[in-house]
C-alpha cells in the first residue's frame, strides 16, 4: 500500500463471532502499540465524547513482543474497568527491551456524557501474531467482551 | 476459510468423531445433528477441539457440545478432563475469562396472569435494584479487601451471612456456592481492585436477568421435584465473576506462558497455556480460580436477593406468599475435581467445562437431596427473544461426557454483523410486539444480542435430549428482561 504518512499507521475493527477485534498497523512497534491502544479505546468508548482532562501513566512488561502488547492493552482495560478512567487519547512514551511505558489522556467515566460501547473483559491471544509486511508492523487482536 | 485439515466421521446418530492422529492424544467427539454440524464447521471450533486433544494427560476425548463455537484456545462449548496422575494439566483458557459464568433459576408461585399487567413496572424496579452495564458498581455498601477475601473463601455463604437470601438457596446451588481450596493470596491486587465495587452487579454483553413463564412441561415428575409447573413465573439470572474473574484469568494466562517454558510443554496456541496439575503454578491457578468462582456465587446470591426485593416492592407480600424458592444454580465456565469411572476403575479427574454445564444423575451425592431421586437440574438459557430450558442430568451423561452437557444457544453472528442487521430496526419494539419487555443499559446491547445472532436453542437442547445426555423438563419463555 502506497500513499502518505496517514496510511502507514491506523486501526480498524473487524468481525468475530462472540467478541470484537481490532486490526492495527504502524511503521514502528511504538506506532503499532499506539494504534492497537487507540483501536481498543474506540471499542470501549467513543473517544470524541471524552475530554483529555488528566493524564495517567501506564506501563507493562512482557518477555516477547506479543506478550508485551497483550500486557500493554490489558493495562488500558484495567484503567477503564477498575479505575473508571475513560481514555480519549494514548501515546507511547518508551518501548524497549521487554517494557513499554505510555500515557493515557482522559477523565473519570461519566455514563451521561460519554458514549460507552463495549465492556471489554480482557485481551486474548487468539490469532495474535505481530507481523512485518514490508516496513509496516501489523497485528490483529481479539478482545473478550 | 481453508479446506478442512481433519477427518470427520459419524459414530452414532448424534455424535461425530475426529479420530486421534498426529499430535492428538485422544479423538474429538462432537455432539450435534447434521444442521448444527454445518454451522459448527463454519468457524474454527473443531480445529480448537483438536488442539485441546493434544494437551498432556487428557482422558478419553476432547468433547464439543452442539452449541460450540470458537473461543480462546479451547472452543466454547468444550469439555476436557485431565488425569493428575498422568501428567494432566490445568489450563485457564479451558475455563474462560468469565470464571463461573453461570445461571440461576428461581421458581415462584405467581401466574402469568398476575404478573403480566405489572411487567413494565417490575422490569423498571429490577433495573433500579440491580446495577448493570459498563461501569456499574456499588450495589451494596463498599467492601474492603479484607471482606472481599472472605467472599473468596465463603462464596454464596458470605452473601447469605450478610442478609442476601437463605441457606436453602445454597443447598440448591452447585458446590453449595463455594469451591473448596480458595486461596485469596493467589489473587492479585489488580483483581481485588476490579472486584471490590462490582459485587451485586449484573455486567453487560450476554448477561441478563429475566422474568419467564413456564410454557411447557415435558417431564412431570422432574418438574414437580424442581418446583415448576406450566403457567408459573420463574426468574433467571445469568452472570459471572465480573472484572474480578476476568483479571484473574488475564493474570494467570501471563503466568502460564512462563510455566509452558519452564515445563517444556508445547501448545499449538498460546491461549492453551497450561501447567501440570500438581505444579506450584497449577495449584496457584486453581486456588485463584476457586476465589473467582466463589465471587461469582456471592454475586448471583446477592443479585437474587435484590431481585426478590424488587418483586416484593411491586407485588407486595413476601418470599413465602410469592412462593419464591431457588430451583438451582449452575456454572458453565469452571474446572472441577470429580470422581469418574475410567476403564475398570474410578479416578479423580480435573474436568474443564468452558461453555458447558455439569449434568449429574439421580443418586449422585452432589445432586441436592430434594432432587436426588430425579437428577441434577440443568439450566440452559437461550437468547432473550425465544426460550430457555430446564433439563435434568442422566447416568448416560456420566458415562459419556463426564456428566456434562451444553450451556446455551451459542452465537452465530458477530456483534458488528448483528448491529448491521439491526440497522433501522428497533429490537426493543420487536420484542415488545412478541410480548417481551426489555430494559437495557448499553446503546448497542440489544442489537448485538438480537435473537438472530444466536443458534437455535431448541435444536441444541434436542440433540442432548435425543442423545440421552440431558432430558428436557420444561421450556420457559421470557416476558421481561434486563440487560447491561
Amino acid at each position: 500500500m502506497g500513499g502518505g504518512a496517514q496510511e502507514r499507521r491506523g486501526h480498524q475493527p473487524f468481525e468475530h463471532t462472540a467478541d470484537v477485534g481490532v486490526r492495527a498497523w504502524g511503521a514502528s512497534l511504538g506506532e503499532l502499540f499506539e494504534e492497537a491502544a487507540r483501536g481498543l479505546i474506540s471499542l470501549m468508548v467513543a473517544p470524541e465524547t471524552v475530554r483529555p482532562a488528566s493524564v495517567r501513566t501506564v506501563s507493562a512488561e512482557g518477555e516477547e513482543p506479543d506478550e508485551l502488547l497483550v500486557a500493554w492493552l490489558n493495562e488500558i482495560v484495567f484503567a477503564f474497568d477498575a479505575e473508571h478512567f475513560a481514555p480519549a487519547a494514548v501515546r507511547v512514551v518508551r518501548l524497549e527491551g521487554g517494557t513499554v511505558t505510555g500515557e493515557l489522556r482522559g477523565e473519570e467515566l461519566d455514563r451521561a456524557r460519554h458514549e460507552v460501547r463495549h465492556s471489554v473483559k480482557a485481551v486474548t491471544y487468539h490469532g495474535l501474531a505481530i507481523r512485518e509486511a514490508g516496513d509496516i508492523y501489523e497485528v490483529r487482536v481479539i478482545f473478550d467482551v | 476459510m481453508e479446506g478442512k485439515a481433519y477427518e470427520l466421521k459419524q459414530v452414532s446418530p448424534f455424535v461425530y468423531e475426529v479420530p486421534a492422529s498426529g499430535k492428538m492424544n485422544v479423538p474429538v467427539r462432537i455432539y450435534a445433528d447434521a444442521r448444527l454440524l454445518e454451522t459448527i464447521e463454519r468457524d474454527n471450533a473443531i480445529e480448537q477441539a483438536i488442539n485441546v486433544a493434544c494437551l498432556p494427560g487428557i482422558v478419553r476425548a476432547s468433547y464439543a457440545m452442539p452449541d460450540t463455537h470458537w473461543g480462546y484456545g479451547f472452543p466454547i462449548g468444550g469439555v476436557a478432563a485431565f488425569d493428575p496422575e498422568a501428567g494432566g494439566v490445568v489450563s485457564p483458557g479451558g475455563i474462560g475469562f468469565d470464571i463461573n459464568c453461570g445461571v440461576r433459576m428461581i421458581r415462584t408461585g405467581l401466574t402469568e396472569k398476575e404478573v403480566k399487567p405489572r411487567i413494565q413496572e417490575l422490569v423498571n424496579r429490577l433495573f433500579e435494584r440491580v446495577p448493570c452495564g459498563v461501569g456499574a458498581s456499588k450495589a451494596i455498601p463498599k467492601l474492603g479487601e479484607k471482606e472481599l477475601r472472605r467472599v473468596c473463601e465463603q462464596g454464596g455463604a458470605w452473601a447469605v451471612a450478610n442478609g442476601f437470601g437463605l441457606q436453602d438457596d445454597l443447598e440448591r446451588t452447585e458446590a453449595r456456592g463455594a469451591l473448596p481450596g480458595a486461596d485469596p493470596d493467589a489473587i492479585t491486587h489488580k483483581a481485588y481492585t476490579r472486584g471490590l465495587p462490582q459485587v451485586g452487579t449484573l455486567g453487560s454483553g450476554n448477561h441478563f436477568l429475566e422474568v419467564d413463564v413456564v410454557r411447557k412441561v415435558f417431564d412431570e415428575q422432574a418438574a414437580a421435584a424442581f418446583g415448576v409447573s406450566e403457567g408459573l413465573i420463574a426468574i433467571q439470572i445469568h452472570c459471572g465473576s465480573r472484572g474480578f474473574g476476568h483479571q484473574t484469568c488475564t493474570d494467570y494466562l501471563q503466568l502460564m506462558q512462563d510455566a509452558l517454558r519452564k515445563y517444556g510443554i508445547q501448545v499449538p496456541d498460546k491461549q492453551l497455556a497450561c501447567a501440570p496439575l500438581g505444579s506450584p503454578e497449577g495449584k496457584r491457578y486453581l486456588g485463584a480460580m476457586a476465589c473467582a468462582a466463589n465471587y461469582a456465587w456471592a454475586n448471583r446470591q446477592t443479585i437474587s436477593e435484590l431481585t426478590v426485593r424488587a418483586f416484593v416492592d411491586v407485588l407486595g407480600g413476601d418470599r413465602d406468599s410469592l412462593g419464591i424458592r431457588q430451583v438451582y444454580d449452575v456454572c458453565h465456565n469452571i474446572a472441577k475435581f470429580e470422581e469418574h469411572v475410567v476403564g475398570d476403575g474410578k479416578r479423580v479427574l480435573c474436568v474443564h467445562r468452558k461453555g458447558a454445564t455439569r449434568a449429574f444423575p439421580p443418586g449422585h451425592p452432589e445432586t441436592p437431596e430434594p432432587y436426588r431421586a430425579v437428577g441434577q437440574p440443568v439450566l440452559i438459557p437461550g437468547d432473550m427473544g425465544t426460550a430457555s430450558y430446564l433439563l435434568v442430568g442422566t447416568q448416560r451423561a456420566m458415562e459419556e461426557t463426564w456428566g456434562s452437557t451444553c450451556h446455551g444457544a451459542g452465537r452465530v453472528m458477530s456483534r458488528h454483523g448483528a448491529i448491521r442487521q439491526a440497522k433501522g430496526r428497533s429490537i426493543r419494539k420487536e420484542l415488545l410486539a412478541k410480548g417481551i419487555v426489555v430494559r437495557s443499559e448499553g446503546h448497542e446491547t440489544l442489537a448485538e444480542e438480537m435473537p438472530e445472532a444466536y443458534k437455535d436453542v431448541d435444536a441444541v437442547v434436542s440433540v442432548m435430549h435425543e442423545a440421552g445426555i440431558t432430558r428436557k423438563v420444561a421450556r420457559l419463555e421470557p416476558i421481561g428482561v434486563i440487560k447491561g
